[in-house]
């Protein structure tokens, strides 16, 4: 087990790195010179430019540069926001406990309504509530959270007058973005418990079990759900890290503070600084979360090994 | 001696596939979900190649005395604050979702493709580095990969497609790769590579065909994902531009009608609905019928 | 309906607080309660003289003061300074300021702070916003007495005392500014009747009342402290989303910034609300066109564009309710031009006839083409982040249905300044709230190429120097002439196409009473009241 779990922590290392790489190229990639941009909105003279390419270091060599980036990074310093003029580690840890409250809130009630809906669909195999609720999972799948978000807006807020539609902080404010946001994962959720609980249900065990005379239910609870559930596990990490992801467009719908705004918004502006302070905490909070659930499989399951 | 065995391989290969389509198609067409997706596939394929038969009106005309009009005989779905008939723009939106999804989709699918292919064959140092990559590339969920891409590049519907595409790649390749590794393992292959068979001709005539199913069931399943990515960069105005008749654009558009006229963002989003719904039925159809324990 | 019935037990609770508050404290003026305001972004700094953005001045009125005021009627009243004197030869100003003025770091408002903060606005290290264009060609301050400053000018300038007047030259404690460093964008420490007690970047506001407040503002009905205890500026970009928010009662008053004409009739059908209109001064809605880039470098394309751009058609669709009809590159609350409102009447055939002698032939799609080259232009939008402005869809339509295909080059506001710099577009459709006319020294004058707001890259030395003789002109029936005399000879030229007078539009719930507004058409909010 401790094996397996320094492996895993040793495998993160390089995607780690790879991300940060990927990151700070992207202020060389993109067209146009980066000062230029940054001073755009005054007036500028060749001086300040110069002045600025001076502060920021950029006629240092590439790894130069890149060492100091990581330095800079590891001691909490992603560098300063070009448009508010203020620290990027700031501007993201402010609202980031936003996305993650809207991203858990999401995913705790796609959890919720995905195994309800899995179990009761496996267990009614081929009848009209299998059938159905995997068509309405299907549909779910296929709507864009964003146009759900306004939807729900449109009915709610507007026609029932019964929730806020924008803004970030207490409860009533966390409603709808999460359902807007969850419904999608919720359907992933319900999809795949159903199939592992069909998987399940077929093996010997749960055969023999029956044929010992255990009642219908009681298999299902004590057998069937708890082998189906791993596997759901993995989707539930892929699915929070995909509900962090997803804030970046209902967070711009709700006008909700957070990440996902956070980073739409610095590309709109070019703020280059805060677009990539936001995607490596983006990439950083993803590479954890899988990370955390690899470990989590691992200890739930212990068949499971790193190859 | 290697071109005779090459070349007796490949008719082989064929009648194998003829008689294996003889034995799907029966089941594909009792799959209903199947069907059913082909259907809604079929008939959008159709709006979008006869979208001027289906919606005759201009789609970019703007004529304000006729704005904001709510669902009518003259305009089945409304119009927006422009005056554009909402019908007309849907339906040709249809012709640029789905010029999306194929395009994104065939980009991640040929790089993805080649990418595993030489992965999964070579192996070791090869593969190890290929796969470093794609694991870092996927470190980066797909849409953020798109939007780093989409920042570097431009807002534009063509960096759109090159975005989502890209942002696929590592999914198909890792899914390649995968496939591949078991079958080089199979006789024929380790057979043609001994009399020395040029490695490219072992993997496209030889290897592809192993792969084909699983690709297509991805490509499908993957399209809604790439059709709901798409249209999700336009709506935060990261995608296409105005006045293209974009779904994901055209939501954005009548945000602020909401209250006052319902229908200019809720048709869109319907129309992206009912696609992405038709495509993914079609997906999952194809994988119970083509290759039931792939887990995509 | 439950969000409806919370506000309503809140606004209960409030009254009670109210009720309560005046048994105990019989002198001071109500307090305890809450204005929430929904504005449609986030400025970009609060720093007054840092910001060159709109939004800035909509929120700092209540919470720094500048050394003069200027009501909506356009008079100049005295605020800091309580007087003021201009030299026979017009390059300085004199300033008398009031002895019991202090910033509310408690350091008083004195010669010094005022010298210190226009020294700071010039100083090359420092990222001035609209504040450096106010004090164009300044000469330095002197400290005549402690109570007693004097602002020179290398020459005469007219419009200084608007400006003086006006947000961009709001005066920041030196003390707190130069101890607070960057906080300044968030924070700045005023005079005024409200402090910055919190400010949650990306969501709101909270200003808190300055109970030390003792003067008679130059608006207000009272003297002493604002009526409310607490404004909270919250940010909603969605145009929609704020109307909601107005009706529900989870904001009292929004910026009518944007928001759909069909809302805005609805809601005037609405009894809880109200809305407050007043025009904005200065540049209308202009789309200004690059006479140096193809093919609007071309008089007759120009004047093709002016007369097929049907600009009724704008302010009774998406501008319905918040502007109307614009003739020329100042608005006519700024300058009146009856004659140059009809220098363009809506003409497609006189549009397709000027076009057709300039050689640019219709041609396949619908694009016009002239040796084979189709007729082709960019706008430059600008996007705030929920898609462009209104009109420049509108523009694009019109312009096809000329034979003219134009590209949107659709893009945030750093990159947008970029092209408009290097005049690498064929214009940005811009306004400008300047409270003189002089505000066409800054979109016109040919040092301003390059710079703020030359963005037509036109270059005219007659023109500059009309320009310059503006400025120098104290005499308002002769600086009058000077303008009407520039604006025909921009409008000959057809160097812009005016589209939309605005109106500065606020939507408030009908309980809120006392919001006033000054010159500049923004809110000032010392003296509401929040009834039943």
């Amino acid at each position: 087990m401790i094996r397996y779990i320094s492996a895993r922590l040793l495998a993160t290392v390089p995607v780690v790195f790879g991300v940060t790489i990927a990151v700070f190229s992207m202020l060389y990639l993109i067209p146009g010179d980066p000062v230029k941009m940054m001073l755009s909105e005054f007036q500028t003279s060749p001086e300040q430019i110069a002045r600025m390419r001076a502060q920021l270091h950029l006629n240092d060599p590439f790894f130069v540069q890149y060492g100091r980036f990581v330095w800079n990074g590891l001691h909490g310093n992603l560098g300063t926001s070009i448009r508010d003029n203020r620290p990027v580690t700031q501007e993201i840890f402010e609202v980031f406990p936003q996305t993650v409250q809207l991203a858990v809130a999401a995913l705790v009630l796609a959890s919720a309504l995905g195994l309800a809906l899995g179990i009761l669909a496996a267990l009614r195999q081929n009848s009209w509530l299998d059938i159905g609720s995997m068509m309405v999972a299907t549909l779910g799948i296929s709507m864009p959270s964003f146009w759900l978000a306004l939807i729900l807006i449109l009915i709610f807020s507007l026609h029932f007058e019964l929730l806020p539609a924008a803004g970030g902080g207490d409860l009533p404010h966390l409603i709808m973005p999460a359902v807007a946001l969850g419904l999608g994962a919720a359907a992933i959720i319900a999809r795949l418990t159903r199939s592992s609980m069909l998987d399940i249900l077929r093996t010997e065990f749960v055969t023999t079990a029956r044929a010992k005379g255990l009642r219908g239910r009681t298999v299902v609870l004590r057998h069937a759900l708890h082998n189906a559930l791993i596997p759901t596990i993995t989707i539930f990490g892929l699915q929070f890290a995909t509900l962090l992801t997803g804030t970046v467009f209902i967070e711009t719908v709700f006008g909700r503070p957070g990440l996902g705004r956070l980073v739409v918004e610095a590309i709109l502006n070019k703020d280059f600084p805060l677009v990539q302070g936001s995607v490596l905490i983006f990439a950083l909070a993803y590479v954890v979360v899988n990370l955390v659930v690899d470990i989590v499989y691992a200890v739930v399951d212990p068949r499971i090994r790193y190859q | 001696m290697a071109e005779t065995l090459a070349s007796r391989a490949a008719p082989a290969a064929g009648a194998h596939a003829r008689t294996r389509w003889q034995m799907l198609a029966p089941r594909m067409r009792r799959h209903k979900g199947l069907m059913v997706g082909l259907v809604i596939v079929v008939f959008l394929a159709l709006i979008a190649v006869f979208r001027d038969v289906v919606a005759p009106q201009n789609p970019i005309k703007i004529d304000v005395t006729a704005a904001l009009q709510s669902p009518e005989p003259a305009h089945w779905f409304g119009t927006d604050q422009y005056g554009r008939d909402v019908f007309s723009r849907v339906v040709h939106g249809a012709s640029i979702s789905l010029t999306v999804g194929v395009i994104a989709v065939a980009i991640a699918t040929t790089v993805g493709t080649m990418v595993g292919l030489v992965a999964g064959y070579y192996g070791r140092a090869v593969d190890a580095l290929i796969m470093r990559i794609i694991d870092f590339m996927l470190a980066f969920p797909g849409i953020l990969l798109a939007l780093g891409i989409v920042s570097v590049l431009g807002p534009s519907l063509q960096n759109l497609m090159i975005a989502v595409g890209i942002a696929g790649v590592p999914f198909y390749a890792r899914l390649v790769r995968s496939t591949v590794l078991v079958a080089k393992e199979q006789l024929y292959i380790e057979a043609a590579r001994v009399i020395g068979v040029p490695i490219p001709v072992i993997l496209v005539r030889h290897l592809l065909p192993n792969i084909v199913a699983p690709i297509i069931i991805a490509a499908t399943l993957g399209m809604g994902i790439t059709i709901l990515q798409a249209a999700g960069l336009s709506f935060v105005g990261l995608g296409s531009q105005p006045p293209t008749p974009e779904w994901g654009r055209m939501i954005t558009e009548g945000r602020d009608y909401l209250r006052d006229a319902w229908w200019i963002s809720t048709f869109p989003g319907v129309a992206i609905m009912i696609t992405v719904f038709g495509v993914n039925l079609l997906g999952d159809g194809l994988r119970d019928v083509l290759d039931p324990r792939l887990r995509i | 309906m439950g969000v409806a019935r919370r506000a309503g037990v809140g606004a209960g609770i409030v009254l009670l607080a109210v009720a309560l508050a005046s048994v105990g404290a019989v002198t001071a003026a109500p307090s305890g309660a809450t204005l929430t305001v929904g504005l449609d972004q986030e400025p970009p700094t609060l720093d007054p003289e840092a910001s060159p953005s709109a939004v800035t001045f909509q929120i700092i009125p209540d919470v720094t003061e500048s050394l003069l005021y200027q009501g909506l009627d356009g008079k100049i009243l005295p605020w800091l300074a309580s007087a003021y004197k201009i030299s026979a030869d017009g390059k300085s100003f004199t300033f008398t300021l009031r002895p019991d003025a202090k910033f509310t770091d408690g350091t008083p408002v004195n010669a010094e702070a005022v010298k210190w903060n226009f020294d700071r606005v010039v100083n090359p290290n420092y990222k001035a916003g609209g504040s450096l264009s106010a004090l164009s060609g300044y000469a330095g301050s002197t400290v005549v007495d402690d109570h007693t400053v004097r602002v020179d000018f290398k020459a005469p300038f007219a419009p200084f005392l608007s400006y003086a007047a006006g947000g961009t030259l709001a005066l920041v404690s030196p003390k707190a500014t130069q101890a607070q460093g960057n906080e300044v964008n968030l924070k700045p420490v005023g005079s005024g009747q409200y402090v910055v007690s919190e400010y949650v970047p990306k969501d709101h506001i909270t200003l808190t009342r300055n109970a030390d407040y003792n003067r008679k503002a130059p608006w207000s009905d009272h003297q002493g402290p604002a009526n409310l205890n607490t404004i909270i500026w919250k940010f909603i970009p969605e145009a929609g989303t704020r109307v909601t928010t107005v009706e529900s009662g989870e904001t009292q008053m929004i910026s009518g910034l944007s928001l759909p004409s069909a809302t805005l009739s609805h809601i005037a059908t609405e009894r809880t609300l109200r809305i407050d209109r007043n025009p904005y001064p200065g540049a209308p809605r202009i789309w200004v066109l690059n006479v140096r880039m193809a093919p609007t470098n071309d008089l007759k394309v120009r004047q093709a564009i002016n007369y097929g751009i049907n600009r009724a058609a704008i302010t009774d669709s998406v501008f319905k309710g918040l502007g109307t009809t614009a003739c020329a590159p100042l608005t006519q609350q700024t300058l009146k031009t009856p004659a140059l409102c009809n220098a363009y009447p809506y003409d497609p055939k006189k549009a397709a006839q000027l076009l057709d002698e300039d050689g640019w032939k219709m041609g396949p799609n619908n694009v016009r083409q002239k040796d084979g080259k189709p007729l082709t232009l960019t706008i430059n939008s600008i996007n705030y982040g929920s898609g462009n402005l209104p009109e420049i869809e509108l523009l694009q339509g019109q312009l096809l249905a000329l034979g003219i295909d134009a590209r949107i080059k659709s893009q945030a506001r750093p990159p947008w300044y970029e092209d408009n710099y290097h005049c690498a577009t064929n214009g940005p459709v811009l306004f400008l709230r300047s409270t003189d006319p002089d505000g066409l020294f800054a979109l016109f004058d040919s040092a301003n190429i390059g710079g703020n707001f030359n963005w037509a890259c036109y270059s005219n030395p007659e023109l500059d120097k009309m320009l310059q003789a503006g400025r120098e002109t104290y005499d308002p029936a002769k600086r009058s002439a000077i303008y009407r005399q520039i604006e025909k000879l921009l409008v000959d030229q057809a160097i812009t196409v005016p589209l939309v007078d605005e109106y500065s539009v606020w939507v408030v719930r009908s309980n809120v009473t006392g919001t006033k507004y000054n010159f500049s058409g923004y809110p000032i909010l010392t003296d509401v009241k929040i009834g039943k």
